[in-house]
């Protein structure tokens, strides 16, 4: 039992499946859970990680209404799945090892999951495109200035009367300082 | 012998005046005794940033050019005022954002020697390290007063083609006045363009100190004049290059 329970505690299932006591060699489907009865292995179960169990002789409606009600449940998981994975790919945007394409296989699905990874995929391309136009302008940060046009700006101001009067001023001051 | 240091924009809108107070915060917590006079009368603001009430202000540098008073009697000791224990020299002399006095000055100007005058009396009287003036933008005949008198012009841009030819003006007619050292600020860098070659190219395209290269920072925007990002964040990044920019000015 302890041998299981490392396990199912190093691996990251979404479910585990436990037939115990099957005779050796002699596989079953494995929606044939097969426990064999005895109260303190169920417990025992529960207690690590079962979320349920089913008992020998096997009640046929019983079980078949179960599995009804599990695939519901089933594919909640595998979408809560998903939903991480959709999260854990936002923080990772910034990551150099994250790759929109790891996303492709939720954008084929039809459901509001992969619509939220289209439309996130979609978004984080038009981004990408944004900021590598600006690295591109980057490369072509140029100051051009029009120097013939400064240079006339510039003696509009310093052929002023004022502008004459100011640096003869500022020279005796500077001088006397 | 004290500095006066002109921080300057051809257009408005740079971070001039935000660049200005967190320069004189730094450098009078770092314990040197620091003027910031605001020469920027038709458009006044500095004082907003250091937390200076209007209603408060007797008398403004307008005052002082008009011959009202003293200059002594327009500068305000807000040293001591900042909270969680800082302390430093730090005097404000505030235009005061008046109808009147914005008129007169567009009409009458103001004159160099009383500017210069009133400079030197107010590091004299209050023994400062340095001086530093929020010009206002352009090249007007005030703002040509501000830099002639002054020892450092530091211009500031922004990495944008509409600063780009102005700077290249003032940088000129601030030679021509002898400044004698000019150095560039370029302010509100997106954060796509490297650092050094922003530097490179500016040097380059105006053959002048780059003193900074100062990255945005959504934060800046943030506080929006609320007050000094420096005292907000000590522990900050772009505190830490306004403190280099503080030790290349004085």
């Amino acid at each position: 039992m302890a041998k299981i329970a490392a396990m199912v505690n190093a691996a990251e299932y979404d479910l585990v499946l436990l037939d115990v006591r099957l005779p050796e060699g002699k596989a079953q489907p494995v929606s044939k859970l097969v426990v064999p009865g005895q109260v303190e292995w169920v417990t025992q179960c529960i207690e690590l990680a079962a979320e349920n169990h089913s008992g020998k002789p096997r009640e046929g409606k019983t079980s078949k209404a179960r599995a009804r009600k599990r695939q519901p449940w089933l594919k909640e998981v595998v979408y809560l799945k998903e939903v991480a994975r959709a999260s854990e790919a936002t923080m990772a945007e910034e990551a150099p090892e994250f790759t929109l394409e790891s996303l492709d296989g939720m954008a084929q699905r039809q459901d509001g999951m992969g619509q939220l990874a289209r439309v996130f995929q979609r978004t984080v391309r038009e981004a990408q495109a944004r900021e590598d136009d600006l690295r591109r302008e980057v490369q072509q940060l140029r100051i051009e200035i029009d120097t013939a046009k400064r240079n006339e700006e510039v003696s509009q101001i310093t052929n002023t009367d004022y502008f004459q009067s100011l640096r003869e001023q500022v020279r005796s001051l500077r001088a006397t300082r | 012998m004290a500095k006066i240091a002109a921080v300057h924009s051809f257009r408005g809108g740079t971070g001039k005046s935000n660049t200005t107070a967190n320069l004189g915060y730094l450098l009078a917590k770092s314990g040197k005794r620091i003027g910031v006079i605001d020469a920027d009368i038709q458009s006044p603001g500095i004082h907003v940033l250091f937390g200076l009430d209007e209603a408060h202000m007797r008398y403004a540098l307008n005052d002082y050019l008009w011959g009202n008073c003293e200059i002594e009697q327009a500068a305000y000791d807000i040293g001591t005022s900042w909270g969680n224990g800082v302390t430093g020299n730090l005097h404000l002399i505030p235009s005061r954002p008046n109808a009147g006095d914005i008129a007169r000055v567009l009409r009458e100007g103001y004159d160099v020697a009383r500017l210069n005058q009133g400079l030197q009396r107010l590091i004299e009287v209050l023994r400062l390290d340095a001086l530093l003036i929020d010009t206002h933008p352009g090249l007007n005949e005030e703002t040509l007063l501000s830099l002639a008198v002054s020892d450092t012009l530091v211009v500031v841009l922004r990495a944008d083609q509409q600063d780009y030819m102005g700077t290249s003006i003032t940088v000129e007619v601030a030679r021509k006045l002898d400044v004698p050292r000019i150095a560039l600020v370029v302010n509100n860098v997106p954060p796509v363009f490297p650092i050094e070659d922003v530097r490179k190219h500016v040097e380059q395209a105006y053959g002048c100190e780059v003193a900074a290269v100062l990255p945005h920072f959504p934060e800046l925007m943030a506080l929006a004049s609320g007050g000094i990002f420096s005292l907000r964040f000590p522990e900050h990044p772009l505190t830490s290059m306004y403190r280099d920019l503080g030790a290349f000015v004085l």
